[in-house]
């Protein structure tokens, strides 16, 4: 039976790694097409130029972006001429605004720009760059640098300008509201580049180099993703699709004309380690950023696939709740499993292990319509109850301690906790009310808006705070059962032991029984952690499922978890999202693997020691 | 005796599930916008055709594609056009195109929670509090109200901005339309369903989010909404000239030279009659008639 379950576990696990597989493939080169008639080899067809344009427009530079369409014309003057199109979905065009005459130099490209600011930019090959704005008045200008040509990236992603052997990728970013190109990057090559092409999705650029090397780079990274030597006068390189590129020859003295073509193969999406772990530049962002945006609906808007906000995410909301599961879980295991009396502690641990098999989707819901409009209102009389608390505490086990002498020695342990749920209540409420008057006298009667403007922290309703409270209900019956088995089986015998050699009861659990629980105390936190990180329903609904990558507690967050429980089922099979997704359940899986290895090895090692004490 | 009762029960069982495997069935799955409005239909369908089998599932416009590719559904529901990316990996494992028809027109409605003095805002603004990298606006994220519109009366809160999940076709519409095809900055809020979202807004003074019309309540307040330079337009049932209107989609897979099944295209056509576009009406949404006819474009899927 353990056999089949192994079996089991381990078909899944196979099935998971074999979807990560092709991560791992370096990229390669298979021939597709090698023909001697390169006008048979059907090239990606650019938009369609429409049939119903001005027929002294029918070849001009047409493209689409999004609902309009644009087309230009230089004649030899260097007068730019052309027409902004408003496209209806029947592909007509309503409305059109006239661009030009503009006296522009050689080489100059036009392109729609995806804002109602600055419709137009006109970019010259001198480095001259113009944002026109809807009317067609020029709103802003800059100069970046002279280059032999430029190549305008899809979907406002910049530009690539092409000097000798280098190609520079400038994108504009927004500085106070402007509209202003800055360098990106800068790609060197060991060749002359004759020629640039940029493929259908955006991302990658095929560059001819002396006619005699063709290389596929990344736009994102600048990295090389593959590269093929050809033979004879290169003449022209073009893409057939987003995998597929080609080359063609012109017939020579001594060669015939021919074409060539290859299929990429493996994972050409460079999906590593740094663009899974390390903050990118993005086009379009002024400062490198680890982002997770899954979602990418336009050309040359890279789906950004970092998951460390993802990890972060996880691992600050477990941490979290751990810091307020495991005092309660552990306090609760030590004084029922050691302190109190038997007949009482068979009632308890049935109670609170019961609250184990609460769905944590209901807790998450709970919380969610209860506790998530009042949260962060709340939180002054959270605070000032828990300053309080313990000082009264301490303070009741005095005052108990003075007039408890009546009570039997058992008993006295046990009806404590019974003794001090009322009083406890009410010091609960007076640390809540003292927290509100605080609250009212000195932050506005708004703490967290006082804090966020006087230190710029931010807040947000859906916070890991929140959710770590909540997860925190859920693990402390796991981390309490388990503490509290470690601890109950330290035989009694040891602590009687000390207790006759006139230990006090603190001193006989501190220094005889937690030493030997220890180990199982240890597992029961780890075991915790194990179901921090690996819950999922409780983050769905309270984390505000935002991919933050920060510290701060009071901002939303987002686990592996959820982002699978949510992303999974829109993500085609065998796409790059697809194989980060499953990439990131394995990550959350090796480390609660880890985590709950180390804590069988421990609990092993408390029944060992149990063992060894005993003979 | 009890030998041939079983047999006799077995047999009872048995018929209406031949009888079933025999009678058509249609599955739809996709956008939860418009859940609703398809179980109508289908109630409505249903009548005329006795014994069909339906199979309805809310799973969100994002996961259309793949299902269609996958054979899974028979049509799928969006309430976006399906993205070129999304239409090359359909082709890529199919080898043809899948088929698309408008069935109905939503508006999205931009809400705040009732405290909120604010009435109208332009798209730009709307940009400002959903965008990490700004590509409307060219300005960059704020984050208090008092910041976003200083001249009138404001609140003196934080700005949550709520969302839905990228598994929505409003996210991608709301992401194409009002960010330019930016990203979502990472600090928006996001809900598996438009209901979590306005109970948000409803309970968080700073709050913001937008939604189906029909999800709109007392509880919350929409806003005007004006592109830039224009005045704000409020959302009415006629959603001309409201900023964020939508049409929204049936998808299905037929391979070039095949015909659809009898039921399929029965209910597509269905989907363009007039009783069906009155239900449309009845559903706070605007018909798609009107429309296609003014186009003149009208097709029978049953061709």
């Amino acid at each position: 039976m353990s056999l089949l379950v192994l079996a089991a576990v381990a078909g899944m696990l196979i099935q998971l790694l074999l979807a990560v597989v092709p991560l791992a493939k370096t990229p390669r080169l298979e021939p597709s097409i090698t023909t001697a008639n390169p006008a048979s080899v059907t090239l990606q067809a650019a938009d369609p130029v429409p049939d119903w344009l001005p027929s002294y427009a029918s070849d001009a530079n047409w493209q689409v972006a999004g609902d309009r369409g644009i087309w230009f014309v230089i004649d030899e003057r260097g007068i730019l001429n052309g027409q902004v199109l408003q496209l209806d979905s029947a592909g007509l065009a309503p409305n059109y605004l006239a661009i030009g005459p503009l006296k522009v130099g050689p080489k100059t490209k036009v392109s729609l720009v995806n804002s109602p600011r600055s419709s137009l930019l006109v970019l010259e090959a001198s480095g001259a760059y113009t944002f026109y704005d809807y009317w067609g008045n020029a709103r802003y200008r800059g100069h970046t640098a002279n280059y032999q040509a430029i190549h305008i990236l899809p979907g406002d992603a910049g530009f690539l300008g092409v000097d000798h052997t280098r190609i520079d990728h400038w994108h504009w970013v927004r500085e106070g509201g402007t509209p202003v190109f800055s360098l990106r990057q800068q790609m060197h090559f060991a060749a002359e580049v004759a020629d640039v092409v940029i493929d259908p999705t955006g991302e990658r650029i095929l560059t001819l180099l002396g006619n005699k090397q063709l290389q596929v780079r990344s736009i994102l990274s600048g990295r090389q993703i593959v590269e093929v030597s050809v033979s004879g006068r290169a003449d022209k390189a073009y893409w057939l699709d987003s995998h597929q590129f080609g080359v063609s020859f012109s017939q020579t003295d001594d060669s015939q004309a021919r074409a060539n073509a290859w299929r990429m193969t493996g994972n050409i999406d460079q999906i590593g380690a740094q663009r899974l772990f390390q903050p990118l530049v993005y086009p379009g962002y002024s400062q490198a950023s680890s982002i997770w945006q899954p979602l990418s609906s336009t050309v040359g808007n890279p789906i950004k696939l970092n998951v460390l906000p993802l990890l972060l995410g996880t691992f600050k909301t477990a941490v979290l709740a751990l810091l307020f599961a495991v005092p309660i879980a552990t306090g609760a295991a030590t004084f029922v499993g050691y302190f109190m009396a038997p007949r009482y502690r068979n009632r308890i641990k049935p109670v609170i292990e019961m609250i184990a098999a609460f769905p944590t989707v209901v807790i998450g819901a709970i919380f969610a319509v209860a506790v998530v409009p009042f949260f962060l209102g709340a939180l002054s009389q959270l605070l000032g109850a828990l300053f309080v608390t313990p000082v009264a505490i301490a303070l009741m086990a005095y005052a108990l301690h003075r007039i408890g002498g009546t009570l039997s020695h058992t008993d006295r342990h046990s009806s404590l906790a019974i003794v001090l749920i009322l009083p406890g209540g009410l010091v609960i409420a007076l640390g809540a009310w003292l927290g509100l008057q605080i609250e009212r006298l000195f932050f506005n009667g708004d703490l967290m808006r006082f804090v966020s403007a006087t230190s710029g922290l931010d807040y947000q309703s859906h916070n890991s705070l929140l959710v770590a409270i909540a997860m925190g209900f859920a693990i402390i019956p796991s981390v309490f059962t388990v503490a509290e088995d470690a601890i109950n089986s330290v035989p009694r015998s040891l602590g009687a032991g000390s207790l006759a050699l006139g230990a006090s009861q603190w001193q006989s659990f501190f220094h005889v029984v937690l030493p030997i629980a220890l180990p199982g105390m240890i597992a029961a936190v780890l075991l915790g952690f194990g179901r921090a990180i690996g819950e999922t329903m409780i983050l769905l609904l309270l984390s505000g499922n935002a991919a933050d990558a920060g510290f701060n507690p009071f901002t939303a967050v987002r686990s592996i978890a959820a982002t699978l429980a949510i992303e999974l089922p829109g993500a085609a099979v065998a796409s790059t999202h697809f194989q980060v997704l499953v990439l990131a359940a394995l990550m959350l899986f090796a480390v609660t693997f880890v985590f709950n290895t180390i804590a069988q090895v421990l609990k092993r090692r408390l029944m060992n020691r149990i063992g060894q004490v005993l003979s | 005796m009890t030998r041939y009762n079983f047999f006799a029960v077995l047999l009872v069982s048995l018929l209406p599930s031949a009888a079933l495997t025999a009678t058509p069935s249609l599955t739809i799955s996709g956008s939860d916008t418009l859940a609703p409005l398809v179980t109508t239909w289908l109630q409505d369908f249903k009548s005329r055709y006795a014994g069909l089998r339906v199979e309805v599932q809310s799973t969100g416009s994002a996961t259309v594609p793949t299902a269609l590719a996958e054979g899974t559904v028979d049509i799928g529901v969006m309430s976006r056009q399906m993205t070129l990316e999304e239409i090359s990996e359909f082709v890529t494992r199919r080898g043809f195109t899948p088929q698309s028809i408008p069935i109905a027109r939503d508006a999205l409605v931009v809400i705040v929670n009732k405290q909120n003095p604010i009435n109208s805002l332009t798209l730009d603004q709307l940009d400002q509090i959903f965008s990490a990298n700004a590509r409307c606006s060219s300005y960059s994220w704020v984050g208090d109200w008092p910041e976003l519109s200083k001249l009138s009366a404001t609140l003196d809160q934080r700005i949550e901005a709520f969302s839905r999940t990228a598994t929505s076709g409003s996210h991608g519409f709301f992401k194409s339309r009002v960010l330019c095809d930016g990203d979502y900055s990472p600090r928006v809020v996001e809900f598996e369903g438009f209901a979590a979202l306005v109970d948000s807004v409803a309970s968080t003074p700073g709050g913001i989010g937008y939604t189906g019309l029909r999800w709109v309540d007392e509880r919350v307040k929409p806003l005007a909404l004006s592109t830039f330079g224009t005045d704000g337009v409020a959302v009415s049932s006629s959603h001309i000239d409201y900023p964020l209107t939508r049409d929204m989609y049936f998808y299905w897979a037929q391979a070039p030279g095949t015909r659809l099944s009898p039921i399929l295209c029965a209910f597509i056509n269905y989907s363009q009659s007039s009783r069906a576009q009155e239900l449309v009406v009845s559903q706070g949404l605007t018909p798609i008639v009107a429309l296609a006819k003014s186009n003149g474009a009208k097709r029978d899927a049953c061709d």
